[in-house]
């Protein structure tokens, strides 16, 4: 796979962006401006892991509610990723390709889910494992039991809207649709979970 | 830019988005994925360029089927275009006249040509041939793999060093691996693998000092030579040993900090004494290696002829300038694939220098 070869041009300030930003936390999802060109392949997948890892995970369990799935979809977007980093080559494009990247693979994990569904056998039950325990008590959230309830697309427009903090043109990027449809969406959605909530 | 919860909902519809965001941060945020993504990454990463590559060679063989059916269908046309200027030349009228007379006995056919028959396969083949060049020159991904798969293309990327948390510093396909920079047998480990611009540079001042030797062991016997580095001194060596007896020794202490002094020494049965110092900046900083590694002097030898064209010989001890604290990156390589390696760091580089006289 050709990559550029800009290995050894890596920035120096990625660190201070690293830290300015803060790995993990919902405003990690801003881009940063500094980590620009200058990046190849593999260096892209290890900032934008650092940086955006976690809360790609966080983002895809809200919207898989499952934790291994969730670092599944998000690990196969980095690989997607990193393919397509040759045509990407900037940041901002990167993450917004992984945004993308990771709501079009939940939501073919949840068409697979819904499917397998239809044709399961009803299993005995289980051990719990680590994984229930961290969604059950994910679970316990009645905004989450809520949201659970709602269609697919109003779940990521409030999803990406409230948990990610992204604005209606990055949704609508994010999402493939317009910013009239992601308005839509993102109002039926919170008019339903406010009324999924207030019987309840 | 109107971010996300605010503006459009009124009192009310604040306070809820800001009730939905809290809920949604505070059951996710629970969430800890686990800590070997990165790894588990590169490995998806690593497994797929053989999907792609088969994917894209597929793609090549597709696009080369269809530019071959459309070469046919050139030659087609072409073969009527000379069948039609053949009758024209041979005084024939036009298809159209032979409906009108048809009476008209008809011509046998003529015998082809090999020349006419070979026409249309080679031009098949050149067309194909041809859209391979373009696939190949369009799309240089294809170039890249094709020329990994055939074993003179490398992947620098492969090997770029990256940083980052929780990657101890390493590209996400590097992982501390990197294409160390030997060309010849390298029956040992290969350390210098972790400092490669260093092996680069000595391989470079090995290749130099061999290549002013040469006139000096091209006059030699078949005696054959006895070079010694004193232990004490972190010097690399580079010893090139011919079949026919001859023997060039590079002797290459670096100074780690600005210099350089490359050493060259050439032994033949009366021994002319090629001394070349050289001073070139190597950076040498971050390969200097660890002292448990490196204690004492390494001797692994494949053969006894190598070894025994280390003997000692004092002579070439003292000339060396390197002080006890200095930290030398040291190269040893011959044609009977001998490392020896004194000094603070093992051989780094093996560089097979061309055999002086034959």
């Amino acid at each position: 796979m050709s990559e550029p070869q800009h290995g050894d041009a890596r920035p120096t300030h990625v660190t201070e962006t690293l830290v300015a930003t803060g790995a993990g936390m919902p405003g990690a999802f801003a881009a940063p401006t500094t980590a620009r060109l200058g990046w190849n392949a593999d260096l892209a997948v290890t900032e934008l892991y650092s940086l955006h890892y976690r809360t790609l995970v966080r983002l895809a369990a809200l919207l898989v509610r499952d934790t291994p799935t969730a670092e599944e979809v998000v690990q196969d977007a980095f690989v997607a990723m990193h393919d397509a980093w040759q045509r990407l080559r900037d940041a901002e494009n990167a993450l917004a390709y992984l945004r993308q990247a990771v709501v079009n693979r939940s939501r073919s994990v949840l068409r697979h889910r819904t499917v397998v569904d239809r044709n399961l056998v009803k299993a005995p039950p289980d051990m719990p494992s680590a994984e229930h325990g961290a969604m059950v008590q994910l679970e316990r959230s009645a905004v989450i039991a809520a949201l659970r309830g709602l269609p697919v697309r109003q779940r990521e427009a409030i999803v990406l809207r409230y948990y990610a903090d992204l604005s209606e043109a990055e949704i609508a990027a994010a999402m493939g649709i317009s910013r009239g449809a992601v308005k839509s969406h993102t109002a039926r959605g919170m008019t339903a979970l406010r009324s999924a909530l207030e019987r309840e | 830019m109107v971010r996300s919860g605010h503006g459009s909902d009124g009192p009310q519809g604040h306070e809820f988005a800001e009730f939905v965001r809290h809920s949604l941060h505070a059951a996710a945020d629970q969430l800890e994925p686990s800590p070997d993504g990165l790894q588990q990454i590169r490995d998806k990463i690593r497994s797929r360029p053989a999907h792609a590559t088969a994917r894209r060679f597929w793609l090549a063989g597709g696009v080369s089927a269809v530019f071959s059916i459309l070469a046919d269908l050139a030659l087609r046309w072409y073969a009527a275009l000379v069948r039609g200027w053949h009758a024209l030349r041979h005084g024939h009228t036009a298809p159209g006249t032979h409906r009108a007379k048809p009476d008209h006995p008809r011509q046998a056919p003529r015998p082809r040509d090999w020349r006419e028959a070979i026409l249309r396969p080679a031009f098949a083949v050149g067309f194909a041939l041809f859209a391979v060049g373009i696939v190949l020159a369009t799309v240089p991904s294809i170039r890249q793999e094709i020329g990994q798969s055939v074993g003179f293309g490398s992947s620098p990327s492969r090997s770029t060093p990256g940083s980052g948390s929780g990657n101890s510093g390493s590209g996400v396909l590097g992982g501390g691996t990197q294409v160390a920079t030997t060309s010849s047998g390298g029956t040992g480990p290969a350390p210098g693998a972790t400092c490669p611009s260093s092996t680069a540079s000595s391989q470079a001042a090995a290749s130099q000092n061999v290549k002013k030797s040469s006139p000096a062991v091209q006059s030699s016997s078949s005696t054959p030579p006895a070079v010694h580095n004193t232990p004490a001194v972190s010097s690399s060596t580079t010893g090139t040993a011919s079949p026919s007896g001859t023997a060039t020794v590079t002797v290459s202490p670096t100074v780690t900090g600005t210099k350089t002094v490359t050493k060259t020494v050439t032994q033949t049965s009366t021994p002319p004494v090629t001394e070349t110092k050289q001073a070139a900046p190597t950076p040498t900083g971050s390969c200097t290696s660890s002292p448990a590694q490196h204690a004492g002097p390494a001797v692994s030898s494949s053969t006894s002829k190598a070894a025994a064209s280390k003997s000692a010989s004092p002579s070439k001890s003292a000339s060396t300038s390197a002080s006890p604290s200095q930290t030398a990156s040291s190269s040893s390589a011959d044609t009977y694939s001998t490392n020896q390696t004194q000094g603070s760091e093992p051989a780094d580089s093996e560089s097979s220098s061309p055999a002086a006289g034959s």
